[in-house]
């Protein structure tokens, strides 16, 4: 029981630690600089990203790009954009997932591949951390 | 809909073929699934509950659905099958307009086993972003969490509150359903319409077909806000062994009270029989109003459902509603909720025995009791305030503790099983539970 608890504890402890970053970093939503799209609310990228909507808002398919589950920049991005811990949107996308109504964006596992992407496809959008923007990106915000 | 008698070979033979279908679909869905890189039609997720539930009561058993055989409390004082289950899903993307879905969940069933059914089997066409058809098995959705009621790690309770859950425990549903999503200025509205039919079996080796189930509901969601109105109707029809010999008792007491000497009193009895004869056999109505609400702006959450039942035959009219109030404290979350199940039980006198003979006035009371006993089980009264925490253990798994204290209303067993004579309604229940919900 004893090293068990402790254990225990010592995750809670570092999940306070792990918390400390996502103050830190700063991550926009982009899409290329190729992209039709030119502004989008913080509302608007989120309905995208949690799949409520399959279009950008001129009627263009979109393909949100997630980061993949434990990255900074993804907790970050749902903290910033929806006010939800990782605990939460796994919980969002279980609702989804477990009622046949749908799948999580796909997720790359860095902001270069992220931006590899977007460059490749000018229909995507994803996030990524503000220092990783360049010309080849537009970012919304 | 092709109209499936309930217990019926063919009905079974169905059920067989969905779970053989099922896992010849697994097998090349399992490697697909581990690589989740490639674009495979194929994904396999699934869900649990590892709990246990103490109670104080010694009396009766607090069960987690209508339909569980015993739960905690007479039958034993640690139960796991109240809460624990594992689920298994299958998701097809056939193509980037039909998707098919096999949910196979194990959980402790009707009959004491927990051999794995097939809840959902269905096959989903996307017409357009907007619209999209569902058929076969599906989700039924009376509730606003009712769509994924078997996964706990997606709520935060142990279990949504009985006292409004219970008032249509039914997960599933055979037919057609349509959703369709629309935007009115900032509010994003899901519609849904589903028409179909179920069969239940109860403990007691009772059955219950439903038939022409409709359901109608709208989510609306707007920022943080989510509201949710919804109408839930069907016809029943209920098959429950002893309720036929306990009518006809009452005729045949109302044929040997007239013969003794007391016309009038028998001819009654012979009309209550007849009359509650006549309401088992009958299929009936039974129509549900619900209104939910729940604000969820990232650290708060607060919940709330009502519904009104009204129904026929002796099944009582029932108002039901709960809230619920939590507050995120990084990977904790406590939470409070009270929740109350009023249901109006038909006043019924019985036969009035009064002047009559000994023996006849005690088997007109022992008819009396059973009638009382058939309209209780049918009026469940009860309310309870709980207080819970959730724990984000680690990514996928949660922890859960519950503290609920029950209080069962005078004259009603409210939702527990089993209960034994001994049993004092106006007692508190004291029920602890604890467990461990997990996705992958």
């Amino acid at each position: 029981m004893q090293p068990a608890m402790s254990n225990a504890f010592g995750i809670v402890a570092m999940s306070f630690l792990l918390a400390g970053p996502l103050a830190s970093a700063d991550v926009v939503a982009v899409v290329s600089s190729k992209s039709a799209v030119t502004t989008l609310s913080k509302s608007q990228v989120l309905d995208i990203f949690l799949g409520k909507t399959a279009r950008f808002p001129d009627g263009s398919q979109a393909e949100p790009i997630d980061q993949s589950e434990g990255t900074v920049a993804r907790d970050v991005f749902y903290n910033k954009l929806a006010g939800k811990s990782a605990a939460q949107m796994k919980a969002y996308w279980s609702r989804i997932i477990f009622t046949g109504r749908g799948q999580p964006p796909k997720a790359l596992p860095n902001g270069a591949e992220v931006k590899k992407r977007l460059v490749e496809n000018p229909t995507a959008i994803g996030y990524i951390d503000a220092t990783m923007v360049d010309a080849s990106l537009r970012v919304l915000f | 809909m092709p109209i499936q008698p309930a217990g019926s070979s063919a009905f079974r033979a169905r059920r067989k073929l969905s779970a053989s279908i099922l896992i010849g679909m697994l097998c090349p869905g399992l490697g697909a699934a581990a690589d989740d890189s490639s674009a495979s039609m194929f994904s396999l997720h699934g869900f649990g509950t590892l709990g246990v539930v103490h109670t104080d009561e010694q009396y009766a058993d607090f069960v987690g659905n209508a339909f569980q055989p015993d739960g905690a409390g007479y039958t034993r004082a640690w139960a796991p099958g109240v809460d624990s289950l594992l689920g298994l899903q299958l998701n097809m993307q056939a193509t980037s307009q039909l998707l098919a879905v096999v949910q196979v969940v194990s959980q402790h069933r009707y009959n004491g086993s927990w051999t794995p059914e097939v809840e959902w089997a269905n096959l989903k066409f996307q017409f357009t972003p907007e619209l999209s058809i569902r058929a076969g098995r599906f989700v039924a959705m009376p509730f606003l969490v009712s769509d994924t009621r078997l996964v706990a790690y997606t709520y935060t309770w142990i279990r949504p509150p009985i006292e409004l859950y219970g008032m249509l425990p039914v997960t599933n549903m055979d037919g057609v359903d349509a959703n369709y999503r629309l935007h009115t200025g900032a509010v994003a509205h899901s519609l849904r319409v589903a028409y179909g039919q179920t069969d239940l079996n109860f403990p007691t080796g009772g059955e219950l077909k439903a038939r022409h189930f409709i359901q109608a509901s709208d989510a609306m969601e707007y920022g943080s806000f989510t509201v949710r109105v919804g109408y839930t109707s069907l016809r029943i029809k209920t098959d429950i062994p002893g309720y036929e010999a306990l009518f006809s008792g009452f005729e045949e007491f109302g044929a040997a009270a007239s013969d003794s000497g007391f016309p009038a009193i028998g001819a009654q009895a012979a009309a209550l029989g007849a009359d509650y004869e006549s309401q088992a056999a009958s299929t009936y109505s039974y129509s549900m109003a619900t209104i939910g609400a729940s604000y969820d702006p990232g650290n708060w959450l607060l919940m709330s459902e009502w519904a009104k039942a009204v129904s026929g035959a002796f099944l009582a009219d029932a108002t039901g509603w709960y809230l619920m109030g939590g507050y995120r404290f990084s990977q904790l979350t406590p939470y409070l909720t009270v929740g109350q199940v009023e249901a109006r039980k038909k006043i019924e006198p019985g036969i009035s025995s009064a002047g009559l003979t000994p023996p006849l006035a005690q088997a007109a009371a022992m008819l009396n009791g059973g009638l009382a006993a058939v309209l209780t089980a049918f009026a469940p009264s009860q309310s309870s305030v709980s207080a819970g925490i959730r724990w984000d253990l680690v990514k996928d798994i949660d922890l859960k503790l519950q503290y609920d204290r029950v209080r069962v209303d005078s004259g009603s067993s409210g939702r527990l099983q089993n209960v034994q004579p001994g049993f004092r309604p106006q007692d508190q229940v004291n029920v602890f539970s604890l467990a461990m919900d997990f996705v992958f």
